[in-house]
């Protein structure tokens, strides 16, 4: 199968699950979704295995980790300065803006974790001492 | 600044005008990769040079040039 088709083919999928999500909360039932997105992900893996062309090479892998990086410095920097603004403007007197504010703050907290945690563990299966 | 040159292009018409496409399925990469390393905006890992080496029937160090 050429790329191409794949592609075709993933995106009919994913317009097929769409509808499908949507008429299931239309329907207020939960397990056609669920049981529609697991079998478009195994469609997709078995379609993506049969594919004889290179997806994606170590530049694409190279982009994709600058990405990723670039992401967690926007979105840490910007979700931190946000969240810090909320609560000093809400001075805990406004709940909604308090909450939101410390929900952004974890967030980062969160999102700072797992980089750490990420990135030990990729130091360690790269051999090297952190 | 350190560079890293490469004749891709220039060996890839001596190799009986091989195309980009031909290059990188025998490399085990990307068209895309083969057009940014033509470019000059990427440089690739030691295995993959070694890759392209190999497909394009050359050394190393014919396809690559590192200058300081």
């Amino acid at each position: 199968m050429s790329y191409k088709t794949y592609r075709m083919i993933q995106a009919l999928i994913g317009v097929a699950l769409g509808a499908i999500t949507a008429a299931s909360i239309a329907m207020e039932n939960w397990i056609i979704p669920a049981v529609a997105v697991i079998i478009s992900l195994t469609v997709m893996i078995i379609l993506r295995r049969r594919v004889k062309e290179i997806i994606a090479d170590e530049r694409a892998y190279t982009i994709a980790e600058k990405a990723a990086r670039l992401t967690v410095q926007i979105v840490g920097i910007g979700m931190t300065i946000t969240g810090s603004i909320l609560l000093a403007i809400s001075q805990n007197t406004d709940t909604d803006m308090t909450q939101i504010g410390f929900t952004l703050i974890y967030a980062t907290c969160a999102l700072l974790v797992v980089n750490y945690f990420a990135y030990y563990y990729f130091s360690w299966r790269m051999g090297g001492r952190p | 600044m350190p560079r890293i040159n490469n004749r891709i292009r220039r060996l890839r018409f001596d190799h009986n005008e091989m195309t980009q496409e031909e290059l990188a399925n025998k490399a085990g990469c990307t068209r895309q990769t083969i057009i940014a390393l033509e470019q000059g905006k990427y440089v690739p890992s030691i295995e993959l040079a070694f890759k392209i080496a190999r497909a394009l029937g050359a050394r190393l160090e014919d396809v690559f040039q590192y200058e300081v």
